[in-house]
């Protein structure tokens, strides 16, 4: 163990620093926020303050419930504690775009979400088809995660998967926006792809994917 | 399904049920479910709801406890708690235990979680509720302020470096304590004393560390939720006078975990265990039981990187219990100190533990994987701290936004049962989508109000989601835990403030 980390023995004085410190700090301002930024989260979109306007308040939406476009469409389906993105298309590239376009508007209203920001993303391992789509969405995620971009449309879908080494690779343009809570209203956060049955099925006429995602 | 049930599934006690062998293939134990009668008719429901393998669809958890109970090393039953609910591989709920001495022995991240130590932790002050009343409103702006929640939401606190992440993932509360975030005698009243010593952060990808660093000290969205509580009522007024409590005194509960960290943890094993299964020759029921031996390499390194995450949520949690004080601290205008904002007790609810239990006569080391489910054990277990020793490890049950939670104590009872071992909180009983469809976020705000409590959510689609409507009943969940003797009630609390992302 390190020697500063060792805190079995903590004598009076010390404690009395540490104690000290911790009330001093009530006054820092990154801690004890500023009025005007109390004043800023109170009227920011999708950050409501129950209570204060009282609830007839307009509470704004988080998240839409559903999109279509003409390459496709998504909608968030029924599960017990997570949440079914069902997403469709003609072909299967355009499935895996529109499902990823799903999750971010699980996250976010994606109408308030400008196309300013662009990147080529990429994943590659091992599976199926299904595994491919996870891999997507994972990249997606990650990209909000690491970068706080979100995700407004993926085109561009390179799909490659060799079913005798079941190994996949899959890359594609993304568009989006850095996230920014005054301009993009809150919906809910996914936190991961669970890779619990997740589903392709192909019709005639187009594929429809169904991924469970944890928040 | 419901065939199924009629053949293999019977009651056995009040508060019981038992899923025989050969409800599905290869059982090596039975299962059991902890459920009065009210409880099992919510759980044959989601039976009903679904046929197993239809499109995009997910598992009933009674198929879900019987499927753990068919994994390798599974010793005693698969054990759901009363609030159990169908999750990803294992249900939410389900408690598990496995030889550790036992080379086919399986861990399985499915039975820990994605989001790795959720767990609760309770603040107690020296306020009473009329102190809280005419500043309720300002208290909950306070702590929305301080507590980042919601999507995006980042660290106001915390690590900046890769350096100070692997600190994080080695140490845990060690960290906070160091960096002044925390209070000495915190530590002692955390399970594991907030510090898991079989933690690696070197089994912790750049990715999961990098998720990490922005959200340390947030508290993320869904279930999680800061909520201050005045205690209701008391049960027990001796075991509450240990833990601090007493009618009318205002608490604080903190719901959280190891944020996109752990999930990333739980993500990136999930993949790399799926790619191994054939050649670690592992059957299971169920795709999502990816798992591998505990005694392999990869079962060794999960253990070691779950634990790491296991540390990084005790820091999280240290870190939001500042942010609170501080909050406190500014709406009162006093130090923490003078508050006596001090720990009860930081529980966890979503991870593996090693640990010795009794069965059969026999000592074993069993790795306990616990889902949706507390650690509860009994008085006078040499893990519990030193001042809860005469009343047993206390279970930290949170309710829902606007119901009571409760404070739990661990029963001699529970450790043969259930492997010292209850419930976590309501357990949901509608699907998110259904209680967006049927519940109107505005309704539930007017509950709140009319509740008198304070709300501030971070999405309003989150009021109809979260709304008790959209869960079991807390009551039925801890009566039931009541009367298998799982745990004991000490006191319940209802909700003031309730902060959520």
């Amino acid at each position: 163990m390190e020697p500063d980390l060792e805190w079995e023995v903590l004598g009076r004085r010390e404690r009395q620093l540490r104690r000290l410190r911790f009330s001093e700090m009530v006054t820092q301002d990154q801690i004890d926020v500023p009025a005007q930024r109390t004043a800023e989260l109170a009227g920011r979109g999708g950050r409501e303050v129950l209570g204060l306007e009282g609830a007839e308040a307009v509470i704004p939406d988080g998240h839409q419930e559903g999109g279509q476009t003409s390459e496709g469409g998504f909608v968030f389906e029924d599960h017990p504690a997570d949440v079914i993105i069902h997403a469709w298309a003609s072909t299967i590239e355009g499935a895996f775009c529109a499902c990823a376009r799903g999750m971010s508007a699980y996250m976010t209203d994606l109408a308030s979400v400008e196309e300013t920001v662009s990147k080529r993303i990429s994943a590659a391992g091992t599976g199926d088809e299904r595994s491919a789509l996870e891999g997507l969405l994972d990249a997606c995620l990650l990209r909000f995660m690491l970068d706080g971009v979100v995700t407004k449309n993926v085109f561009n879908l390179d799909l490659k998967v060799d079913p005798k080494l079941q190994l996949w690779e899959v890359s594609a343009d993304s568009s989006g926006d850095t996230f920014d809570p005054k301009k993009h209203s809150q919906g809910t956060e996914v936190k991961a792809i669970t890779k619990s049955n997740t589903t392709v099925v192909r019709g005639k006429t187009r594929v429809d994917v169904y991924v469970i995602v944890d928040i | 399904m419901e065939s199924l049930v009629n053949k293999y599934v019977s009651r056995t006690s009040p508060t019981s049920l038992v899923i025989g062998k050969g409800f599905v293939p290869n059982m090596q134990v039975p299962g059991k479910v902890f459920a009065n009668a009210t409880l099992q008719k919510l759980l044959l429901e989601e039976a009903s709801q679904l046929e197993s393998g239809s499109t995009g669809s997910f598992i009933p958890s009674l198929a879900q406890v019987a499927n753990v109970a068919a994994l390798p090393g599974i010793v005693g039953e698969s054990i759901a708690m009363p609030d159990v609910h169908s999750g990803y591989g294992f249900a939410i709920g389900n408690v598990a235990a496995f030889d550790m001495d036992d080379p086919s022995s399986i861990i399985s991240p499915g039975g820990v979680g994605f989001d790795i130590n959720c767990g609760v932790r309770m603040l107690r002050t020296n306020l009473k509720e009329e102190d809280v009343r005419p500043v309720q409103e300002r208290l909950a702006q306070n702590l929305f302020d301080h507590i980042p929640v919601g999507v995006g939401s980042k660290s106001l606190v915390g690590a900046s470096t890769y350096s100070d992440i692997d600190h994080i993932l080695n140490y845990g509360i060690d960290w906070a304590l160091r960096e002044g975030y925390a209070w000495p005698e915190d530590k002692e009243l955390c399970e594991e004393q907030g510090r898991i010593v079989k933690a690696d952060a070197n089994h912790v990808s750049q990715k999961a560390k990098g998720r990490g660093m922005s959200q340390l000290g947030t508290l993320g969205a869904g279930n999680h939720y800061a909520e201050v509580q005045v205690v209701e009522e008391v049960f027990d007024a001796t075991s509450a006078a240990v833990l601090g409590l007493e009618k009318g005194t205002v608490c604080m509960m903190i719901h959280s975990g190891s944020r996109g960290l752990g999930h990333q943890i739980a993500s990136e094993t999930v993949t790399k265990m799926e790619s191994l299964q054939e050649q670690m020759d592992i059957q299971v029921n169920d795709r999502q039981l990816v798992c591998a031996r505990i005694q392999s390499k990869e079962g060794e390194e999960y253990l070691s990187a779950m634990n790491a995450a296991a540390n990084f949520a005790y820091a999280n949690r240290s870190i939001m219990t500042f942010l609170a004080r501080q909050a406190f601290a500014k709406t009162f205008n006093a130090t923490p100190d003078d508050l006596d904002m001090n720990l009860v007790y930081d529980v966890s609810h979503n991870i593996a533990k090693e640990e010795m239990h009794i069965l059969n006569g026999e000592v074993r080391r069993l790795l306990v994987h616990r889902k949706g489910a507390t650690r509860a054990f009994g008085p006078f277990h040499p893990l519990i701290p030193a001042a809860y020793q005469t009343i047993g490890q206390p279970a930290l049950v949170g309710g829902t936004m606007g119901t009571a939670s409760y404070v739990l104590l661990g029963t001699d009872e529970g450790m043969k049962t259930a492997f010292g071992s209850t419930c976590h909180g309501a357990g949901r009983a509608l699907s998110r989508s259904k209680s967006r469809a049927m519940i109107n976020s505005m309704d539930v705000a007017k509950q709140l109000r009319n509740a008198n409590v304070s709300a501030r959510v971070a999405s309003s689609h989150l009021l109809a989601e979260e709304a008790p409507q959209s869960y079991k009943d807390v009551f039925e969940v801890v009566q039931t835990c009541e009367e298998a003797r799982l745990s004991r009630a000490a006191v319940r609390m209802k909700p003031v403030v309730v902060a959520k992302g």
